[in-house]
């Protein structure tokens, strides 16, 4: 059954779409009032209105037949930024060149997507947000979770752009655009170039491949000065190792051996020399680092809370100028799935990135956060321990939270305790949030994100 | 998509002349193609259009709804529809005078708005709904069924037009012209095709299916050597109100007799149809004027349905007079056939009938003729049973009680072998059918005897719904027997083994009982009266309408054309903002200058400055708060500006 409603749904999906590619606004009109003229006239008897829909479906059908003749030989160079950022418009260049013998005109070009219908077993498995608020109808037939998967992966606004009359041999450009609705990644297939016919019904298609990808990141938003605690802290290992890659640099002197020194340290030269172990000595490392920790677990998918708490992390790391000091990263993954691959996503587990003083740069890490995705709520604990473990060297934390629980609490108490500077967002909807708040905690309601943030010092 | 200028006009013309109401499209036409060329605009916003388009819609599907109660629910939908283009109007005539002739898209869809106050992000596209009018208004001139050819023509030539103002850059005029030639060329084609498949489907299903149902008083054909299962559907067609004592005389109701058989078929010969003129109420029908001079022993209210206005009256044998039925045509024929004709789905009439068939043709030589293929069989059926040396009431009693063995079953399974006749096979070697087998072989038994009979069709009142307080008839009640001629009169002899009823009955389906629920709803609401609406009903609805329309319109701004397109350019949130007019009430602001300095500046001039301070406040975040001001500060705001204004 599941299987013959997947298929109805891509068969309506396919159907969908070749009516939107094919038909312009006055195809659809005679579409509408062909359907309309053919159930008045279901009786030729009753009314005559049958002849006005064996007119409009024959008009139609030449009209498509007319289309099937269109063809355009162009050589096409889109122009992409690397990045976009979901919700707001990406606008780039597309250059068109005609090296056919005829002169192109009336056509428009407009941004083809990868195919973006889920598979079943994708479709079977995802919960849309909210989805449990559907009537029984609605989640059985699972039309608007199709629906929200495929939103999820077309841009909106893809609007089509209209090309100017195009000599053989010319080159013109012209600026497309769309807005992502959402973080990660989106990719292109081709552009299609449109004609309509000479009645302006049904549009004549010339599909050019050309794909290409770009990376949507998370929305951001403004956030208000926050003042972030000045005070360095001893980093064992120096910039290097405070990113757990590679030794420190910082070279201070030669001392003896003293039991406990790694054996990565033993001059080995001196060694030889002298006949006794001599290490060598670094200059101890002080300065800032934050912690960015991303609670992702949520059983609720990737809904607006989860969304706005991702938002909100990017907004940080964004807005932390990483020259003078280090920011880690710290969630819990699946880590970068796509939905495109589920098989190539990482196993879950704690993530930590840092960036700053050479390390990665923020927008890698707004790459890593354009493709996070939920985790379960029990692998909290996890990712609570490995911000506990770092809490020595962490200057402030910030903590962005989904729910607020007795874990959740624990953590924020231990972070407390250190003397660490600790700021803590929970966005979650009204009715999710702790009652008569929690000291020391900025509630921010998924929607409205912007009207909380204003409050926060 | 625009429409050329005249279109509209000339569309609700057309629509005018084909439902017969020009002066209502002329007038229509005029208005709209008037308020087009009208240079005033009237400032309407998302909510007043939305409340132009729901009124529109909630009195197009009122009308809907009245005109179904009237007239049934297809026709009383089909004539909504030709009322369309009238109901709608107020929605384009909104389109025409409002400042950018368009109108929002969420004002045509309650769903639409309901989802941006959720998802503001939603666009809402302002469109020109002009065309579809046009369109709607030729689809409805098709619904008014005008057959001539003009109604193509109009829409070829509508298309076009509408077509010709939409083209797109470039297109080649020949191309478009050759491309709408040949639409039409075919379309004109295609629709002629379609009528015509379209009749030769109806017949063909009609024939197969509502045979029994639109019986032909002419001919019957029989399913006699049929292969297979023998149709049978539960639709209840006649209704009888019978008391006990009357239902022996009501059990087989007659609709057609025949007197000639010829292989597998019975036809009247000999007996066409007559116009029957009624009394002078117009719904009593005297069948027999001699029968008239004794009291009428039985009085059975019936309802039959009429299929296409028409109908073959089922009647008790004797039937003298129709009462109470306004029908617009009775036929009859001289075999006791009886067809009315009157354009309801439900038709009710007392039959009157007295103690015998009197009536009828008398006995002439068709009704002893037995066909040369039968005659054979028939022949040696006869000697078996001896019958020609009986009376003719013994000879009759003698076939029942011969036919009385024999099995009823609406299932054949082998063909009529090789050389045999389908009343052959039956009477030697099945000796099993159904009420076709035993009605023809015993009216053809009856006439080889020397007994004249003729072959009677009709319905078996056998099953009686208490829920409906009457004998219900189905399609699968039709039956057949033998009418013969026994000491000078017409007697109805049905040899069916009596256990049919129950055999057929038993293959009813299970949510039987459910659907004779929705049937006999159905029927109680085809007995309903007509609502009528008095003048003055129509008075307080004019009224409403007026009034109405007043609330929607009232205090919105006129503007001129030019002044209306730029107000419509410079649309921004907040900008009804009542802090402009405090504005330009007070000493002028810098070209640079913010609110808040110019305010500091011009502070001492003033004399409430904590007010206006407060109005400068919520000016603000009506104009750039993205969640926009609560009721309250928007009153707040308002109450502000003008208690300022009054006292400057």
């Amino acid at each position: 059954m599941r299987k013959f409603i997947y298929r109805a749904l891509r068969i309506t999906g396919a159907l969908d779409h070749w009516l939107r590619e094919r038909l312009t606004p006055a195809g659809w009109l005679a579409l509408g009032m062909a359907g309309a003229a053919a159930a008045a006239g279901l009786d030729t008897t009753q009314t005559v209105t049958y002849r006005a829909f064996t007119f409009l479906a024959v008009l139609l059908a030449l009209c498509y037949a007319v289309s099937l003749f269109f063809r355009a030989r162009l050589d096409l160079r889109r122009d992409l930024p690397r990045y976009a950022t979901a919700g707001e418009p990406c606008v780039y260049r597309v250059t068109v060149a005609n090296h056919g013998a005829r002169t192109l005109e009336g056509a428009s070009l407009l941004e083809r997507f990868r195919d973006p219908r889920p598979g079943f077993e994708e479709w079977r498995r995802t919960r849309e947000p909210g989805e449990e608020h559907r009537n029984w109808w609605d989640r059985t037939v699972g039309y608007f979770r199709w629906r929200w998967l495929i939103e999820r992966r077309v841009p909106r606004d893809a609007g089509a752009g209209e090309l100017g009359p195009l000599a053989p041999g010319e080159r013109q450009e012209l600026r497309l655009s769309f807005t992502p609705r959402r973080r990660g990644r989106i990719e292109l297939a081709g552009l299609t170039v449109r004609r309509p016919d000479p009645l302006g019904l049904v549009r004549g298609l010339a599909q050019l491949p050309l794909a290409a990808r770009l990376i949507a990141l998370p929305r951001r938003y403004r956030l208000p000065e926050v003042a972030l605690p000045g005070r360095r802290k001893y980093q064992p290992g120096g910039v290097s190792l405070a990113a757990s890659v590679g030794d420190s640099e910082e070279f201070l002197a030669l001392r003896d051996y003293r039991p406990g020194d790694p054996l990565q340290r033993v001059h080995w030269k001196s060694y030889a020399r002298t006949g006794k172990p001599v290490v060598k000595e670094y200059q101890d490392e002080f300065f800032e680092r934050h912690a960015l920790v991303l609670d992702t677990g949520t059983q609720r998918g990737e809904d607006g809370a989860f969304e706005d708490a991702v938002a909100l992390a990017a907004s940080f790391v964004y807005t932390i100028d990483t020259h003078e000091c280090l920011l880690d990263l710290l969630f819990v993954g699946p880590g970068a799935s796509d939905g495109h691959s589920e098989r190539d996503a990482p196993q879950p587990g704690v993530r930590a990135y840092t960036a700053g003083r050479g390390q990665m740069q923020s927008e890698h890490m707004l790459e890593v956060l354009a493709a996070i995705s939920p985790s379960e709520p029990a692998a909290f604990s996890e990712l609570a321990r490995a911000v506990v473990a770092r809490r020595e060297s962490l200057s402030s934390v910030i903590l962005i939270l989904l729910a607020w629980d007795g874990q959740r609490h624990e953590l924020l108490s231990a972070l407390q305790a250190t003397g660490a500077d600790v700021r803590t967002l929970l966005v979650c909807p009204e009715s999710d949030a702790p009652r008569g708040g929690a000291p020391g905690i900025a509630h921010l309601i998924p929607g409205n994100i912007e009207r909380g943030l204003a409050g926060l010092r | 998509m625009n429409t050329p200028p005249f279109l509209m006009g000339a569309a609700l013309v057309f629509w005018g002349w084909q439902s017969g109401n020009l002066a209502v499209g002329a007038l229509l036409g005029l208005t709209l193609e008037g308020l087009r060329a009208l240079r005033l605009r009237v400032d309407l916003g998302v909510q007043e259009h939305s409340t132009i388009a729901d009124l529109s819609t909630v009195g197009f599907v009122l009308l809907a709804v009245l005109l179904a109660a009237n007239r049934g629910i297809g026709a009383g939908i089909l004539q909504a529809f030709v009322w369309q283009p009238v109901a709608l109007s107020p929605i384009i005539a909104a389109q025409l005078v409002s400042a950018d002739r368009r109108l929002p898209l969420s004002a045509l869809f309650r769903y639409m708005r309901k989802l941006r106050l959720r998802r503001p992000d939603i666009k809402d596209p302002r469109v020109d709904v002009s065309a579809v009018y046009v369109s709607l208004a030729l689809l409805a001139a098709g619904v008014a069924n005008q057959r001539g050819p003009e109604y193509y023509v109009a829409v070829v030539a509508g298309t076009g037009l509408l077509l010709y103002a939409a083209r797109p850059r470039g297109a080649s005029m020949a191309a478009a012209a050759l491309l709408l030639g040949s639409a039409a060329l075919i379309g004109h084609v295609a629709h002629v095709g379609l009528a015509q498949a379209q009749t030769a489907l109806f017949d063909w299903v009609l024939d197969l299916n509502m045979r029994v149902v639109d019986a032909d008083p002419y001919r019957t054909r029989t399913e006699l050597g049929s292969l297979g299962r023998l149709k049978k559907y539960d639709a209840i067609v006649l209704r009888v109100y019978a008391d006990e004592q009357a239902a022996g005389r009501v059990r087989l109701l007659h609709r057609g007799s025949y007197n000639t058989y010829l292989s597998g078929t019975w036809v009247a010969r000999g007996a066409g149809m007559e116009n029957l003129e009624s009394e002078a109420d117009n719904e009593t029908w005297v069948l027999d004027a001699t029968g008239e001079k004794s009291a009428p022993s039985l009085h059975v209210r019936m309802a039959t349905r009429m299929e296409g206005g028409r109908a073959l009256l089922a009647l008790p044998a004797g039937t003298t007079r129709i009462a109470s039925l306004p029908a617009t045509q009775l036929r009859r024929n001289s075999l006791g056939s009886v067809s009315a004709q009157l354009p309801v789905d439900w038709a009710s009439y007392e039959a009157q009938a007295g103690p015998g068939i009197a009536l009828y043709a008398p006995p002439a030589a068709e009704d002893l003729a037995v066909p040369i293929e039968e005659r054979a069989v028939l022949e040696r059926v006869v000697a078996e049973l001896g019958l020609r040396g009986l009376a003719p009431a013994a000879r009759l009693r003698r076939i029942g009680q011969y036919l009385g063995g024999f099995a009823y079953a609406t299932y054949r399974e082998n063909p009529v072998p090789a050389g045999e006749t389908a009343l052959g096979d039956f009477l030697t070697r099945t000796r099993a059918g159904h009420c076709e087998y035993f009605a023809t072989a015993a009216t053809l038994l009856a006439r080889a005897a020397g007994v004249p009979a003729r072959y009677a069709t009709g319905f078996a009142a056998i099953e009686y719904s208490a829920l409906e307080g009457a004998y219900v008839v189905r399609t699968r009640h039709a039956h057949a027997w033998t009418r013969a001629w026994v000491d000078g009169r017409w007697l109805d002899l049905d040899t069916t083994p009596a256990s049919w009823g129950e055999e057929e009955a038993r293959d009813a389906p299970f949510w039987q009982s459910l659907a004779d629920l929705a049937r006999f709803a159905g029927f109680r609401w085809s007995q309903r009266g007509e609502f009528k609406a008095s003048d003055g009903w129509y008075a307080v609805l004019a009224l409403l309408a007026a009034y109405l329309g007043w609330s929607v319109l009232r205090g919105r701004r006129v503007l001129r054309e030019q002044k209306a397109a730029a107000a419509q350019r410079r649309r921004y949130p907040g900008e009804d903002s009542e802090f402009y007019a405090v504005e330009k009430s007070l000493p002028e602001r810098g070209a640079s200058e913010t609110h808040a300095a110019w305010l500091n500046r011009i502070e001492f001039s003033l004399q409430n400055t904590t007010q206006i301070h407060e109005a400068l406040r919520l000016h603000q975040r009506y104009r750039f708060d993205p969640a926009g001001l609560s009721r309250n500060d928007r009153n707040r705001l308002r109450e502000l500006c003008r208690g300022f204004s009054a006292s400057t």
